[in-house]
């Protein structure tokens, strides 16, 4: 942990605005990807939906943020509410059925997220998305800038990290995989495997809003891409690249799939290309990411 | 203008160049001007794209790829029509290339979303785009715009309607998106301003497969004239269609340019689109862009349209600015001041700038499809001379 | 003495094929009963049917004077209900204490809990104890052996304490002497637990039951004790005496 703050702050000091807020980038997917993992990786439920929680608790933060200002507490609040509520309403709807139908109907609900997004031109600014956002604070002091962003990025993502951990380890997180593992017998155990799912609905849908709050300000805009069903399928292919079932491995997944977009699109366009080769070498190589490589390697 | 460690390096730069100087009074040795373009290269505008880069191309060709004697390195990067793209792209370009300047775009969400970035980083940005947000509450002091606004085209359409045809009923038909609502919206508003009469109003969603019920519920209002807009395939959907239903000839139609572009539109419709009426900032028969055509053809790639036109004019601009500053056109300030004290000229006419939001004043063409040597052809027929968006106070 | 668990014309049809025919009997607190039957007889059914996986065409259960028959699985289970599956559900990758402690933790009411609460593992440790499996406490389930497994598949759902537990064919794979062990820390140890038992091995149900019921392609033909169905001449026929007649 030391290790990482230090990393932290010797990148934050000597960094470039291009290269700080690529990193924050970087982390904010890093958590919303992790969240997902707690639904995949441990809960077996694969939601094909993620982009609706974190695009919009990044519509939320930044509708709010043009009416009252970018306060850094109001955005997380904002982010972290939204995010709790549409997890909450597709957890209701979704986590009653069987796993076809779970993938199905997240990408259903998050594409009716994304026709609201698109549609309503006076809310959201529709296809132009919204731009205009002010810049972030806390209390009265500004946190513009890429370097501010990146300092409040790696605490966000240390404390996810640090939440998600004691989940995972605390008894419903046990009850969760246990739903995942075998969910006959949870339940001839008493256990509701509504009840456990939807928990950890509600813990991924509160941390992937807390980032997706931030994410506006990573580029001073969000558009209807944030919610739509390709983002949710980039978040599931940067977990697998960065190992399911690992939480750290999020982030790392998020560096590689946003380091490629962003370094190798400037010498060819077919960038994608290469994301679906390192995607297939990783599930036929290192199933378990490169979070599972690097374990077995240490090992 | 620059980060400070940026300063720090130009300042070291031109402190070695003038030391380089006075030891020997060799030729000048420039530092290269980076330009940086983003353009749709990829998905649904990749021609319109690739017209506008090879425009620029043409325009860097002739200068021997130098601007007052600085040579010019040209970066171009895709945005996929898509703002999330265009704004990561941006920020490459700006962060990473380190550019100078940056020009480009297509899409008007893409220009939209760019605003506050290339803003606050500073950079001074020639962008094109068409929403009339950009000249209005999207302009920025860093931004110049050497191109059309929507509004531009939209209401010299109804001048020209009220002068041609007063009284005239109107019916219009558009996609429904942002720009479709700007078009159709200023050209009824100036329309209605002038006391004409707008009828029956429709939308269709963008990517229509089929303009057959369109079409018939048009014929049955049985307007004077339409006004329409529609772009890319959809636009050589509709013409086509215009014609299997036999509304061509019959009923006067109108549109913004893009609907009956040069390269991008006509070839496709052939005589479907004759005897359209579009009001548009470019025509291939303008005579100020005669010498851009005549180069441009010389290149084998017939006569040319939109975005071809504009990323020369846009290359033109630049240039322009590049010799103004005396080759330092990143002293942004000086730079811009020189564009708003005189015109500048390029293949869209004399070109003035509004102080107010750094947007070209233009003159709009109304061309007319007319078969030439068996090709269709926009000829001008009337032209709007140094239109002026009515900007901020709009 | 109330019965804990009566099933009164238990009915089952699976489109024309009738898995259960009116099927009904007792069981009293603490006892233990066998069922026993040739496959096919609709032990399972009676089963998944009596702790809530699958609704009755007819009939009705009773829990301790309720009747549970609209209530679902995982409710019954916290009524006092509990039972195994014919394979050992266990979590492979867990010790055999987490194994148990999941159960335990949901017992104490802990099973969602995210901070404080009980881990359970003391609880599961003492179950291990009793079950004389203190020293693979810390084994992972994938590594023990097939009898091992068996004993903490059916540890979990004692670990709820239940008034009545299911178990379905809880000796398959183990050796007689296995088989006999866990039945006797079934008996021993969780005295006050009912026990409705399948087993294929007819000696185990003879020998440690207090009553047996038999069953044949879905109606019961006889209830009474061990020694009673030994001797009876219609049990004998149908699953007894025939040849292999598990």
């Amino acid at each position: 942990m030391i290790r990482v703050i230090a990393a932290a702050a010797v990148v934050a000091l000597f960094a470039d605005d291009y290269l700080l807020r690529f990193l924050a980038e970087i982390l904010l997917f890093g958590v919303a990807v992790m969240s997902l993992d707690i639904l995949i990786g441990f809960g077996g439920l694969m939601s094909l939906g993620h982009a609706a929680l974190f695009g919009g608790a990044a519509y939320a933060a930044a509708i709010v943020a043009r009416q009252w200002g970018g306060d850094l507490v109001l955005m997380l609040g904002t982010g972290m509410a939204t995010g709790l509520v549409l997890a909450a309403v597709m957890g209701v709807v979704v986590l009653r059925s069987g796993q076809l139908f779970l993938l199905i109907m997240t990408l259903l609900l998050a594409q009716m997220l994304w026709e609201v997004a698109f549609h309503w031109r006076d809310v959201t600014g529709g296809a132009d998305g919204l731009r205009g956002l002010p810049a972030l604070s806390l209390g009265p002091w500004a946190l513009s800038g890429a370097r501010a962003l990146f300092l409040v990025a790696v605490p966000l993502a240390v404390v996810a990290f640090l939440v998600a951990r004691s989940f995972i380890a605390a008894p419903i997180g046990r009850a969760l995989v246990g739903t995942r593992e075998e969910p006959i017998r949870m339940t001839a155990l008493g256990y509701s495997l509504f009840a456990v799912r939807f928990r950890a609905m509600m813990v991924a849908g509160a941390m992937a809003g807390a980032a997706g709050a931030l994410l506006p300000f990573v580029n001073q805009y969000v558009g209807p891409q944030s919610v739509h069903w390709t983002l949710s399928a980039t978040l599931v292919i940067m977990l697998v690249i960065g190992g399911i079932g690992s939480l750290w491995g999020g982030f790392i997944g998020s560096a590689v799939y946003l380091g490629i977009q962003t370094y190798l699109s400037a010498y060819t366009d077919r960038w994608q290309l290469l994301v679906g080769l390192v995607f297939v070498l990783t599930v036929l190589l290192l199933p378990n990411g490169v979070a599972g490589g690097v374990r077995r390697w240490r090992s | 203008m620059k980060l400070p460690h940026q300063r720090l390096t130009r300042r070291l730069a031109l402190g070695g160049l003038a030391a380089t100087t006075l030891a020997a009074p060799a030729r000048a040795q420039a530092r290269p001007l980076k330009i940086g373009m983003i353009t749709s290269l990829s998905g649904p505008f990749a021609a319109l794209g690739e017209s506008m880069r090879g425009g620029m191309r043409l325009l860097l060709t002739q200068s021997g790829e130098r601007f007052a004697d600085r040579p010019v390195e040209l970066i171009v990067e895709d945005d996929q029509a898509r703002p999330d793209d265009g704004v990561r792209k941006a920020r490459k370009l700006i962060g990473q290339d380190r550019v100078d300047l940056l020009c480009g775009v297509i899409h008007s969400g893409v220009a939209l979303a760019l605003r506050d970035v290339v803003t606050e980083a500073r950079m001074p940005t020639f962008l094109l785009g068409s929403a009339n947000d950009l000249a209005r509450r999207a302009a920025s002091p860093f931004i110049l715009r050497p191109t059309k606004t929507n509004w531009m085209l939209g209401s010299t359409a109804a001048q020209r309607t009220h002068q041609t045809h007063p009284g005239a009923r109107v019916v219009t038909a558009a996609s429904d998106y942002a720009a479709g609502r700007e078009f159709v919206g200023d050209f009824a508003t100036t329309y209605q301003g002038l006391g004409g009469r707008i009828g029956r109003q429709f939308w269709t969603p963008l990517g229509t497969p089929d303009f057959g019920p369109l079409l018939t519920a048009i014929a049955a209002e049985r307007p004077d004239s339409v006004y329409v807009f529609f772009a890319g395939s959809d636009a050589v959907r509709f013409l086509r269609q215009w014609k299997e239903y036999r509304l061509a000839g019959r009923i006067r139609l109108m549109a913004t340019g893009a609907c009956f572009d040069q390269e991008d539109v006509l070839p496709a419709v052939g005589d479907a689109a004759l005897g359209g009426i579009n009001t548009f900032h470019q025509s291939p028969t303008a005579p100020s862009s005669a010498a851009f055509v005549e180069a441009w053809g010389a290149t084998g790639k017939g006569l040319p349209g939109e975005f071809s036109t504009t990323g020369y004019v846009c290359g033109q601009v630049i240039r322009t600015a590049t010799e103004r500053s005396g080759g330092n056109p990143t002293d942004w300030p000086r730079t811009q001041q020189a564009l708003f004290d005189a015109p500048v000229e390029t293949a869209f006419g004399r070109m003035p700038f509004d102080p107010r939001n750094g947007q070209a004043i233009l003159d709009i063409h109304v061309n007319e499809v007319r078969a030439v040597d068996g090709a269709m052809v926009n000829t001008v027929v009337y032209t709007f001379p140094q239109i002026r968006d009515p900007g901020p106070d709009a | 003495m109330t019965p804990i668990l009566a099933l009164n014309g238990i009915t089952k049809r699976f489109g024309a094929f009738t898995a259960l025919d009116d099927v009904g009997f007792t069981i009293r607190p603490g006892e233990a009963v066998g069922l026993i039957g040739p496959n096919g007889a609709g032990k399972t059914t009676l089963f998944n049917i009596i702790t809530g996986f699958l609704r009755a065409d007819a009939g009705s259960v009773r829990f301790a004077d309720r009747t549970i028959d609209t209530v679902a699985p995982a409710r019954r289970v916290a009524l006092g209900l509990a039972r195994t599956f014919q394979t050992a559900m266990v979590f492979p990758g867990l010790t055999a204490r987490e194994n148990i402690a999941m159960a335990v933790r949901r017992r104490a009411g802990d099973g969602l809990r995210w901070f404080g609460g009980a881990s359970g593992t003391d609880a599961a440790s003492r179950l291990l104890d009793d079950a004389g499996l203190a020293h693979r406490a810390d084994t992972l389930l994938r590594d023990m052996s097939h009898g091992e497994r068996r004993i903490v598949d059916a540890l979990m759902p004692l670990a709820l304490s239940p008034r009545v537990l299911l178990l379905d064919e809880p000796t398959a794979g183990l050796t007689r002497a296995e088989g006999e062990r866990l039945l006797d820390i079934l008996r021993r140890q969780h005295a006050g637990t009912a026990l409705l038992l399948v087993a294929h091995d007819v000696d185990i149900v003879l020998g440690h039951c207090d009553r047996v019921v038999v069953m044949e392609l879905g109606r019961v033909i006889r209830i009474g004790t061990p020694a009673e169905v030994r001797d009876d001449a219609e049990v004998r026929r149908a699953y007894l005496g025939s040849p292999g007649g598990c």
